[in-house]
């Protein structure tokens, strides 16, 4: 399945290897290695001090290959935000799969019980109903899954929402066949919106104490509750200095985006677009990227600040003044406002070092399309 | 998923086409411009799919619209031969594609650089071809095109001295006017805008240039512009499926006919339920989408994979159900999927790839 991935991108963009990473066609998905490994080194080295294991969420990206780089440098395992992009990384030789998500319906719940069977698979559980049915399906398989109730810690999303509904669906999760508990998971999402460092530390450790507290509960009740999984990029080092915290789950730390790089300044910006000035006039630029290339949360340029007039679907307008030097046909490149968003619009990367393009890497899989799993399972 | 099984079935998110409805909508706007001296040229940034092209075209639509080149590319190679492309196409990469498309399809771009122009002009020499031009014409909107009245008199002068260039016309995009839903109001904002356009074309008439094309509207304004001296074709993309945005606007009688379909993956309080369906299946940029044929149900809050929805605590949505979320703008969330299930009556009939998504180079 990846080699395949693989070979189609390079197929499609593969001429442009050798290319300056300002010459290529635009909209262009660049993908800058020195940086990438440098952010990678940063947080492997920061880790090393932690009481906590490093867990890498790979929803930011979606690329097979910068998430072997992350466990190569370190990270116990990934997380991932669906059981597609779960089969992907299991197809990518990835031993320690994490769904940080309840995995409802039918063919998803029987996907999960047929990886379980071929990796350690582990996902998030947070109603009784659905932990039943994902136990008939791995029992059906011969597979046991790997349950980590999720805990709303103040996020206000999916989660259970007091400790006593923890226990009570800890207690059903350990009595049923084909499932094993494995702990907590609790991202602390609210604090990734919070931009006041100052703040958003005081609420974490507040969210992380009662979810600590959770996993006590479950502990002196006499179940097993070993892993307690949590964070953002955001968060990541208040969480993972908690000694109660067994692994953080960040994933923006590796390519980062302009959202990001305001509440966590030691990691750089690894992904831009490359764009092309397709019209100007004196006191506006407008080049080739809109929203339906790098999503709502626009874009701006890396080398020049030139604010925002509007986006539109495959127009982005910036105000500029008469020093502006950009003309009609130039290539520029742009940071993104939020990257899991621009990522989800492109089927490849350009990686490049330095200047040139070295490959063309896959982004699998792109887009929400969830059809057709059992036979993707199928594709090796 | 395969043809016939029933649309409760469909793993989730995914893009659904109410085939009845999409049909009827096709068949309205067929209607109305059977009533007019203008014509359709559907804008398919919409949908981005051959099959729902050709099925307007077969309703009465002069050629298409495209945004992108790489749009266009799709669209001809599967038989489709008037095009427009909408967007200025300025990389001399891009611009050798593109003359080599006009060696066998009537496409046409839109230009408003006088650099550009010359590229095209000396690549249509070279392929051996004429490239059909249109001046875009800055009418309303701060995007691109050259500013209305003399300027694009000059402009279009300068364009007809290039050899390999065949000016057909102009195209001032006047819409869309989300924000004036009452439709008298609408039509007295666009008809200012397109007083400019009109008077434009009039300017450069009188220099005794033939103008064959004069392109305009959108969804929106299309009872507007479509009678509006002058104008010629309409761009009209989103009455296909119309969208939560479009419904809020008075003058049109289109009905949504896309929806995202979604799995109720938790209920952690009675008064919430979450489901698989976030801004990765569906776009927020014009608001929340709003949940069909559940009133009490409100999308409040949406993430890369959640939708958060404030329920009745009486609710009975429970965790695996399923519900269909109408977008509140139809381009950008088709933009995001691979295919279509067309279904018609509760079963699926069709699955159709949405074959020029992501084709944006």
């Amino acid at each position: 399945m990846i080699d395949q991935a693989h070979e189609r991108v390079r197929a499609i963009y593969g001429s442009e290897i050798g290319c300056k990473r300002n010459e290529l066609i635009t909209p262009a998905l660049i993908l800058d290695l020195k940086v990438l490994r440098r952010n990678l080194d940063v947080m492997a080295e920061l880790m090393k001090t932690m009481p906590a294991k490093l867990r890498a969420h790979i929803k930011v990206h979606k690329s097979p290959d910068i998430a072997r780089m992350q466990i190569e440098a370190g990270a116990i395992g990934v997380g991932t935000a669906t059981i597609w992009e779960a089969i992907v990384m299991a197809r990518a030789g990835i031993k320690d799969v994490f769904v940080i998500n309840e995995v409802v319906g039918q063919e998803k719940i029987r996907t999960a019980a047929l990886l379980a069977g071929e990796v350690p698979l582990k996902v998030a559980v947070d109603d009784i109903t659905n932990a039943e049915a994902l136990s008939e399906a791995a029992r059906q398989a011969g597979s046991q899954i790997g349950c980590l109730i999720e805990v709303d810690t103040g996020m206000i999303r999916c989660g259970v929402t007091s400790p006593e509904q923890a226990l009570r669906l800890a207690h059903r999760i350990s009595e049923l066949p084909g499932l094993r508990l494995e702990g907590l998971t609790g991202y602390e999402g609210h604090c990734s919106r919070e931009p006041d460092k100052a703040k958003r530390e005081p609420m974490a450790r507040k969210a992380m104490e009662y979810f600590v507290s959770v996993a006590d509960l479950i502990i002196r009740n006499g179940l097993p509750c070993p892993i307690l999984s949590a964070a953002g990029t955001a968060t990541w080092e208040i969480t993972a200095s908690n000694p109660r915290i067994t692994e953080i789950q960040p994933g923006s730390y590796a390519t980062m985006d302009g959202y990001h790089a305001r509440m966590e300044p030691r990691f750089k910006q690894a992904i831009s677009v490359l764009a092309t000035i397709i019209s100007r006039r004196s006191e506006l630029i407008v080049t080739d990227v809109g929203k339906k290339t790098v999503g709502a949360d626009e874009a701006v340029f890396k080398d020049y600040d030139y604010p925002i007039l509007r986006y539109d679907e495959e127009h982005g307008i910036h105000n500029i003044d008469d020093s502006c030097r950009l003309s009609v046909g130039d290539k520029t490149e742009l940071f993104c406002g939020y990257t899991p968003f621009a990522v989800n619009y492109f089927d490849a990367y350009y990686v490049v070092e330095g200047d040139t393009v070295v490959d063309i890497w896959p982004i699998v899989p792109r887009g929400p399309q969830h059809g057709g799993l059992l036979n993707a399972l199928k594709d090796r | 998923m395969t043809v016939g099984a029933a649309k409760r079935g469909i793993e989730t998110p995914a893009l659904l086409i109410d085939l009845d409805t999409m049909e009827d909508n096709i068949e309205k706007m067929a209607k109305y411009f059977s009533g007019v001296k203008s014509n359709l040229r559907a804008h398919t940034k919409t949908h981005k799919s051959p099959t729902i092209a050709q099925r307007q075209i077969n309703a009465g639509s002069r050629g298409i619209c495209c945004q992108k080149l790489g749009e266009a590319e799709v669209m001809t190679k599967y038989g489709i031969r008037d095009i427009l492309i909408t967007s200025e196409v300025v990389d001399p990469e891009k611009i050798q594609r593109l003359v080599r498309l006009a060696g066998s399809h009537d496409v046409k771009v839109v230009v408003d650089n006088l650099k550009v122009a010359k590229a095209t002009s000396e690549a249509a020499r070279r392929e051996g071809v004429r490239q059909g031009v249109i001046v875009e014409i800055d009418v309303r909107k701060k995007r691109c095109g050259v500013m209305p009245g003399e300027p694009t008199v000059a402009f279009v002068k300068k364009v007809m001295e290039f050899e390999g260039l065949d000016f057909r016309g102009l195209m001032g995009y006047e819409g869309p006017f989300f924000d004036i839903p009452d439709f008298e109001k609408r039509k007295a904002a666009a008809s200012e805008v397109l007083r400019s356009l009109k008077d434009t074309v009039d300017m450069v008439e009188s220099e005794g240039i033939i103008v064959h094309d004069v392109s305009a509207g959108s969804t929106s304004t299309h009872g507007v512009a479509g009678e509006y001296p002058k104008v010629t074709e309409i761009q009209a993309g989103s009455y296909v499926f119309m969208d939560s945005t479009y419904k809020k606007l008075g003058g049109l009688d289109f009905e949504c006919a896309l929806t995202v379909l979604a799995t109720v993956i938790s209920r952690p309080i009675p008064e919430r339920v979450v489901v698989n369906t976030g801004w990765k299946a569906i776009t927020q940029e014009f608001g929340m989408p709003v949940v069909k044929d559940h009133d009490d149900a409100k999308i409040y809050h949406m993430s890369e994979e959640h939708g958060m929805i404030s329920v009745d605590s009486a609710s009975k949505i429970d965790v695996g159900d399923k519900l269909e979320l109408i977008p509140s703008h139809c381009c950008t969330t088709v933009n995001l999927h691979d295919q279509y299930y067309g279904v018609r009556k509760d079963k699926v009939e069709v699955v159709w790839p949405v074959l020029a998504r992501g084709k944006f180079q």
